[in-house]
């Protein structure tokens, strides 16, 4: 039972970052590598702060989600007016950066032994909760004029600027809310699993997400945590087929997009009020 | 002639051999002719159809593991590996396109979904690997008597001339096809506009799948060089990233760009890890890949792109 | 007050003269056009004005405001609004959503509000939605509002394009060859159409276009351009017998 447990408070967390990555890539079409540049900088604020400098487990929480804005606020500023492949190569970079530093401030983290011992302080509802808010905060922004800018500037940046709005500044809302969730859930992470690592996330995992995202469906947040949740679940139930289930699924995406390109779900979303039937919905 | 400096300094005082300098300069740029290659390999297919081909990673992997076990269990021959090697990674880069990308491409797939694809690619490849053969090592079998070369007072392994020599040699034949073959300024003319070839009676399919063919055979050497230098794991894809990164330090776009990046990007890089120890390394040179796109966001060499509205 | 001053704009791309000191005035409800061969610079000239290529030297003045350095969100927020020689509309929006994009730079809630759904939110949202929609009945558009515009006819797409520009409620209107591949009768509807918005909206117009017809019943001035240099200007009579217009559109052997 612990087992399933646990599987589970994995899986919701793996969802945390692909809602992260599905603001900036799905819904504003930024391809980042660096996703677990952020998880990690998450994860070891958090851990730090809780154990070395003993803060209270909230506020090493909410350092945690500050660090990693403020970082994603520095990483945008020379990043986000780069074309898309520049972007997604620097943020490969970025990614790389973090674990280097982490390895190099071996005082601080560790190095390559991270840090162990770490509380198990999170449980599965406190991280449903979180992901309750955070979808809630995101569909909110889908539905309104942000993520009606946020489309227009993934389908076509100039008619977008020329629609009056600020693409560079839309960005970097975006980069920086999403290295906020991603921090979060790093944070939480890290307190769940208990040991941490410069290894835990790297490029291959953050381009995991990108893929999920893809599958799911670009214009579905629905069909992203769908994705994220049956992909995560099933390689932890299925440990045995645990090393092909990354084959597995990339042989999956390439052939969604191949007979489906809007993804599995394409723009459907779940809809409370489609199903009880209260007024119209325009998306 | 280079004065030897035979007096030993004490430790941190900083003084360091100038031909232990050279040397790492040298080895450094032996690995940067690597990275030339892939930045080249990368390129080609991202001046012609305008996306990273993260699936150039796949092929270098399969190739490097392809290589390992030509020459563990048929012929332990540098040479003869080296061809089939080289072969089979254009034909590999042939079939992906026509498997992975073609498909798409003929249905109007916007450039992200081939992106995508080549990160999918890329990532099935290296699971595949990691699950069929396990995250070990593959040292590739010797080759050759390891000796080494002396030059002044520089000594240099054989390995890392031959290196050397080969990425040489692949990179001024490739500026020959490029420059003086049909085939080649079709290629180039299709980096321009993709419609140009059809108008010098080439069919356009048959570019894309002979630029796929360079890339692919560049990372065929790519894998065999990186195997036999640092043997096989299911990550030798990732480093290919090096390259890339090369590439856009070099100026996506431009090729002889590129090329110069990879030397650089070897030869900086290799002097930094004597100097400051690997993980410091790859901060540094991150950090300053991104001042310079501050600064200069085309890269050393490449184009602005305009916007046409 | 004119609503548009451009004072000698030039424009060079990599050796290529596009814009050669081009100059004109713009008052307040006229509708001008702007003609010229094939390559003439003519939407160069639109791309200037809005801010996508910055001007070489010179300098443009809107409403009294200069916006030769300004970038083309600013410019757009100030009032000056167009439409594309080849559509862009955003094609994962439904043709709904395309309207209310543009009417974005009018909402006034912020990104905090839009988080948590403040009340004030789902009432900007529902005057948005009911502003768009009326637009769209306004084009006979409105059948159309869940679909995607790509989906739809092209000359409905021009006119969605159309309306678009005008959600963001402009000063300023620039039309770039909104007669393009429309055939003659959707030619005249779109004339009538023009003049329709112009006198319901008090705006100002200025429209590129090969379709003289359409040019000619409509403009009050017109500016013919070659090579990026202005060879004419004038109503549309005094155009239509310009020697320099016509050496520039039938070659030499005039």
């Amino acid at each position: 039972m612990a087992f399933y447990l646990k599987v589970l408070e994995i899986t919701c967390l793996q969802t945390i970052f692909v809602l992260g990555a599905y603001l900036m890539t799905g819904l504003t079409g930024l391809f980042s590598l660096g996703q677990g540049g952020f998880v990690l900088i998450g994860a070891y604020t958090a851990a730090i702060a809780y154990l070395k400098f003993h803060l209270a487990f909230p506020v090493a929480i909410a350092l945690a989600v500050l660090v990693g804005s403020v970082i994603g606020f520095l990483i945008g500023i020379p990043t986000l007016r780069l074309h898309r492949d520049y972007f997604l190569l620097v943020t490969f970079g970025f990614g790389e950066m973090v674990r280097a530093a982490l390895l190099h401030l071996a005082q601080l983290t560790g190095g390559a032994l991270g840090i162990a011992g770490i509380p198990q302080l999170v449980g599965l509802p406190m991280i449903l909760i979180s992901i309750a808010v955070i979808t809630f905060f995101i569909a909110n922004l889908k539905r309104s004029r942000f993520g009606r800018n946020c489309i227009a500037i993934r389908d076509d940046e100039l008619a977008a600027s020329l629609m009056g709005i600020h693409v560079y500044g839309y960005k970097m809302k975006v980069f920086i809310l999403s290295s906020a969730i991603t921090s979060y859930g790093g944070a939480l992470y890290a307190f769940v699993i208990m040991f941490i690592e410069p290894n835990l996330f790297n490029w291959l995992e953050s381009a995991k997400l990108i893929v999920i995202t893809f599958v799911g469906g670009i214009n579905s947040i629905t069909g992203a945590i769908i994705s994220s949740i049956i992909y995560y679940s099933f390689g932890e139930f299925f440990r045995f087929i645990d090393v092909w289930r990354d084959v597995l699924l990339a042989l999956s995406v390439l052939l969604v997009t191949i007979f489906r390109s809007q993804g599995i779900f394409g723009s459907w979303e779940f809809s409370p009020r489609r199903i009880f039937g209260r007024g119209t919905k325009a998306t | 002639m280079f004065p030897a400096f035979s007096h030993v300094d004490p430790p941190g005082s900083g003084r360091v051999e100038m031909s232990t300098v050279l040397q790492q300069l040298f080895n450094g740029i032996s690995i940067g002719g690597v990275y030339a290659l892939e930045a080249v390999g990368f390129g080609i297919i991202f001046n012609i159809l305008k996306f990273s081909n993260f699936s150039h990673g796949g092929v270098v992997a399969i190739c490097a593991y392809f290589g390992f076990f030509i020459s563990k269990y048929f012929y332990q021959n540098f040479v003869v590996t080296l061809v089939i090697t080289t072969v089979v990674g254009g034909f590999i880069g042939v079939i992906v396109e026509k498997l992975i990308f073609r498909p798409i491409r003929l249905k109007g797939a916007p450039l992200t979904l081939l992106l995508v694809n080549s990160i999918t690619a890329a990532m099935l490849v290296q699971q595949f690997f990691a699950a069929t053969l396990g995250d070990d090592y593959y040292p590739y079998p010797p080759m050759m008597k390891q000796t080494g070369l002396n030059f002044w007072t520089v000594t240099v392994s054989k390995t890392y001339v031959l290196m050397f020599a080969i990425t040489a040699a692949v990179l001024i034949l490739l500026t020959y096809i490029l420059k003086k073959t049909k085939i080649g300024i079709a290629l180039r003319a299709a980096s321009t506009d993709i419609r140009t070839p059809s108008l010098m009676g080439i069919d356009i399919d048959f570019v894309i799948s002979f630029a796929f063919f360079i890339a692919g055979v560049l990372g065929g050497i790519t894998g065999y060089l990186l195997g036999m230098t640092y043997s096989v794991d299911p990550f030798i894809g990732s480093q290919i990233l090096k390259g890339i990164i090369a590439a856009i330090i070099g100026g996506i776009g431009s090729l002889g760009g590129g090329c110069i990046a990879g030397l650089l990007l070897g030869g900086v890089e290799s002097l930094l890890i004597a100097e400051i120890g690997a993980s410091l390394t790859q901060i540094v040179i991150y950090a300053a890949i991104f001042v310079l796109l501050l600064i200069r966001p085309e890269g050393i060499a490449g184009k602005r792109m305009i916007a046409k509205a | 007050m004119d609503v548009l001053r451009v004072v000698d704009i030039n424009k060079n791309f990599g050796g290529v003269t596009a814009v050669d000191g081009f100059a004109m005035v713009q008052a307040n409800n006229e509708i001008t056009g702007i003609i010229g061969p094939n390559g003439a610079g003519k939407t160069t000239v639109f791309n200037l004005i809005t801010g996508v290529y910055p001007v070489d030297s010179g300098k443009i003045w809107f409403c009294d405001q200069d916006i030769t350095e300004l970038s083309s969100h600013r410019i757009t927020a100030l009032g000056i609004a167009r439409t594309f020689q080849n559509i862009r509309l955003f094609r994962n929006l439904t043709v709904l959503e395309n309207l209310k994009i543009a009417y974005g730079i009018r909402i006034r809630y912020t990104l905090w509000e839009e988080m948590v759904r403040y009340p004030t939110v789902g009432r900007s949202e529902r005057e948005v939605e009911d502003l768009s929609k009326n637009y769209l009945s306004y084009f006979g558009l409105e059948k159309y509002a869940g679909s995607f515009p790509y989906n739809l006819p092209y000359g409905l797409q021009r006119r969605l394009e159309l309306a678009r520009a005008l959600m963001a409620g402009p000063k300023l209107l620039l039309l770039d060859e909104p007669g393009a591949g429309l055939n003659p009768r959707e030619i005249r509807q779109l004339m009538e159409t023009i003049l329709h918005i112009q006198r319901d909206n008090h705006l100002s117009i200025i429209v590129v276009e090969h379709h003289m017809e359409l040019v000619m019943a409509i403009c009050t001035t017109i500016h013919v351009l070659n090579f990026g240099k202005k060879i004419a200007q004038g109503k549309p009579e005094e155009i239509q017998h310009n020697d320099a217009v016509l050496q520039a559109y039938l070659g030499d052997k005039v």
